[in-house]
């Protein structure tokens, strides 16, 4: 009996060590927030600039261009030490100079991605860089400040992710930098 | 050599025989004290006892002055005369039982041996100090009785006796430990005791065989039939209404000679969430007590554990802003954030433990040492982040609503802190779940641990997560399912 015991015993913390993602245990200090995501068009390429808070009231621009939004984000993770945590991402910028089917294709593959949150809004910009690259008085993050300017409206619900996917017409609010301001535009994007 | 050596040995007939043979069995104690004298009638005899142990004027008045003055002719057995005729004392009794005598000496009872009788007369001459009736330190209530035991069972019995004034007491003695041969009584209520734990502790106390018992926890650890869990199965109390209230729901309750702690038996898992304030005070009031004090157990094992959780695994359901309010207070800290929460529950139990047994004058002291140096300090050398240590001291506080359960409260934070370290909150509902199969599997004296939560009923829980008014405890609690329940008519 007392075998018997130490057995199940055994099986379940050999469970649990099975289940649980040892692997995916960081400390905070180890791993950086990715605060937005921007995408852009470069000749036949894809740049990606992702925005990363190293501490919290300091941001950083990194940008990598690839073939598809994976290879992007995977040489940008290739560059930087932490882990980064997309499921703090705020702001998606789809740039205008991209087409429809590799808007769609960026879309399709986060909302797949496993840790990347759905409420996450998509925006346009003509150049998603330069709107990431905007600073805003407060230093807060651009994309938190593109979020938290979103969610007061109702309307702007519709541009999250996961309605995105829901919604048959599919409209992206644009917004503008312009020097140390964002500005939004009247107009909406439609991506489909 | 121990009391027991000498049973079944008698005295002789012969006292100065007698005289030598008892001072060879207390050879080298210069505290005993051996007062021979003679009556005028010629009684020869021989008075023992010890010093600092008797009440002199009792002594002095009743059985050495009456023997002084005793004149008269006397016939029959001397030591049966005596007590009939000659002693002043109430309580007194005869015997030729060596080891009795013995026993009897060392309590604080006069021996008297009389010349061509090998019987001898105990007195009760008992008179050595006791602390006095005060409140006990751990067990303070706001309203109600400040009565406590001491350490003379015989008045923690007479203290009990005035609470419980009904011939259904029953006090049963009992002795044991081989050297200090310690006196103990189980007292129950005979109509409403739980039968079957009452037989229970009669059996497993004489079972102890042990060099000696000189406290409530000695007695403890070895009838407990759980013995490396975490939980206590036996309750401890100082206060007499305590004990009357608990032997007024079946329990069985044990005094032992020395200590002014007595033990009642069974258990249960709610009464590690009742205050002696809860029956003193209005029920609505009680009922935000005893609430407080089941959440706060749940935050006290909780709040450290996931909270390392949610940093190392889950930083995804931690909100933005106070994750990199985290992240930024973690910056170049020397420690991985397990080894801090370690290291800060092992400094809130040191502060804990040293401010319980320092002197008073430097609690003071030890108060700015803990604030300032390790809460401020601390944080501001960069060795503690100050959420972890929020994180740590909120668990702590919380931990010290539920006193009871402090070594359980203690060793099951280190667990789930591990656990939820190294498998995140998947390793959270594992513990959690651990800890409830061994509290559900805990079994005091015959009587389920968790015996008044098995059932979701209003009898059940009147006085468990809640305290009923008392116009609804009609019935007692479930541990003695088959004596009488009713205590009151509705």
């Amino acid at each position: 009996m007392k075998i018997l015991k130490i057995f199940l015993a055994f099986i379940i913390i050999f469970s649990l060590c099975s289940c649980a993602s040892l692997t995916e245990m960081r400390e905070v200090e180890d791993a950086v927030l990715v605060c937005a995501l921007g995408f852009d068009r470069s000749g036949d390429y894809i740049k990606t600039s992702m925005e990363i808070a190293f501490k919290s009231d300091k941001t950083t621009i990194l940008t990598a261009i690839g073939e598809n939004t994976e290879e992007c984000i995977k040489k940008i993770e290739n560059n930087v030490p932490e882990k980064l945590i997309f499921s703090h991402c705020g702001t998606v910028v789809i740039g205008q100079s991209l087409t429809h089917k590799t808007v769609s294709a960026i879309l399709d593959y986060l909302f797949i991605k496993e840790d990347f949150p759905l409420n996450c809004y998509v925006v346009s910009a003509d150049s998603a860089n330069n709107l990431l690259n905007c600073k805003m008085p407060s230093n807060e993050p651009i994309g938190y400040s593109i979020a938290k300017l979103l969610s007061q409206k109702s309307q702007d619900a519709d541009s999250r992710i996961f309605s995105l996917f829901r919604n048959e017409e599919k409209l992206l609010p644009c917004f503008k930098a312009n020097e140390k301001t964002l500005i939004r535009e009247e107009k909406k994007w439609k991506i489909n | 050599m121990d009391i027991k050596f000498y049973e079944g040995q008698k005295l002789s007939k012969n006292l100065n025989k007698n005289i030598n043979n008892i001072k060879e069995i207390f050879k080298n104690d210069d505290i005993l004290r051996i007062r021979e004298l003679t009556t005028p009638s010629g009684l020869k005899c021989a008075l023992f006892f010890f010093d600092g142990m008797v009440n002199g004027e009792v002594l002095n008045e009743s059985v050495v002055r009456p023997l002084l003055t005793f004149s008269q002719e006397y016939s029959g057995e001397k030591a049966e005369f005596a007590v009939e005729h000659i002693l002043f004392t109430a309580e007194t009794s005869v015997s030729d039982n060596l080891a009795q005598m013995i026993r009897n000496l060392l309590y604080g009872d006069t021996l008297i041996l009389f010349e061509s009788d090998s019987n001898a007369v105990t007195v009760n001459t008992k008179g050595w100090r006791t602390r006095g009736i005060s409140e006990p330190g751990d067990e303070r209530v706001l309203q109600g009785p400040r009565e406590g035991f001491d350490e003379s069972v015989m008045l923690n019995m007479a203290m009990l006796r005035r609470k419980l004034s009904t011939p259904d007491l029953k006090a049963e003695f009992i002795q044991s430990g081989r050297r200090t041969d310690t006196r103990m009584f189980i007292c129950y209520l005979e109509s409403v005791v739980n039968g079957k734990a009452l037989k229970e502790l009669k059996k497993r106390i004489k079972e102890i065989d042990i060099d000696s018992i000189l406290d409530a926890n000695y007695i403890n650890e070895l009838i407990n039939e759980n013995k490396f869990s975490i939980f206590k199965t036996a309750g401890t109390t100082e206060r007499p209404d305590i004990v009357a209230a608990r032997l007024l729901e079946g329990r069985v309750a044990l005094f032992i000679d020395g200590t002014p702690v007595i033990l009642t038996v069974p258990y249960l898992f709610c009464e590690n969430f009742q205050s002696d304030d809860d029956y003193y005070q209005n029920y609505t009031v009680a009922f935000i007590g005893r609430i407080m004090r089941y959440v706060s157990f749940f935050l006290a094992i909780s709040i450290p554990s996931v909270f390392l959780a949610l940093i190392s695994h889950h930083k995804q359901l931690i909100p933005t802003s106070l994750y990199l309010t985290i992240s930024a207070s973690r910056n170049n800290l020397p420690f991985p954030s397990v080894l801090e929460c370690l290291l800060l529950i092992l400094i809130f139990e040191l502060l804990r433990e040293t401010g319980l047994r320092v002197p008073q004058s430097m609690g003071s002291a030890l108060s700015i040492v803990g604030g300032l140096v390790i809460g401020q300090s601390a944080v501001e050398a960069k060795i503690v982040s100050a959420p972890m240590l929020i994180a740590v001291a909120a668990g702590g506080i919380a931990g010290l609503m539920v006193q009871k359960l402090k070594g359980a409260v203690f060793y099951s934070r280190i667990v789930m802190v591990l656990l939820c370290y190294f498998f995140g909150l998947t390793g959270y509902f594992i513990g959690i779940t651990a800890l409830l199969t061994i509290i559900f599997s805990l079994n005091s004296f015959g009587t389920d641990y968790t015996a008044s939560l098995n059932e979701i009923s209003f009898s059940s829980l009147k006085d468990t997560v809640f305290r009923a008014p008392w116009f609804k405890m009609d019935t007692r609690p479930v541990i003695s399912p088959n004596r009488i329940r009713q205590r009151r008519k509705k």
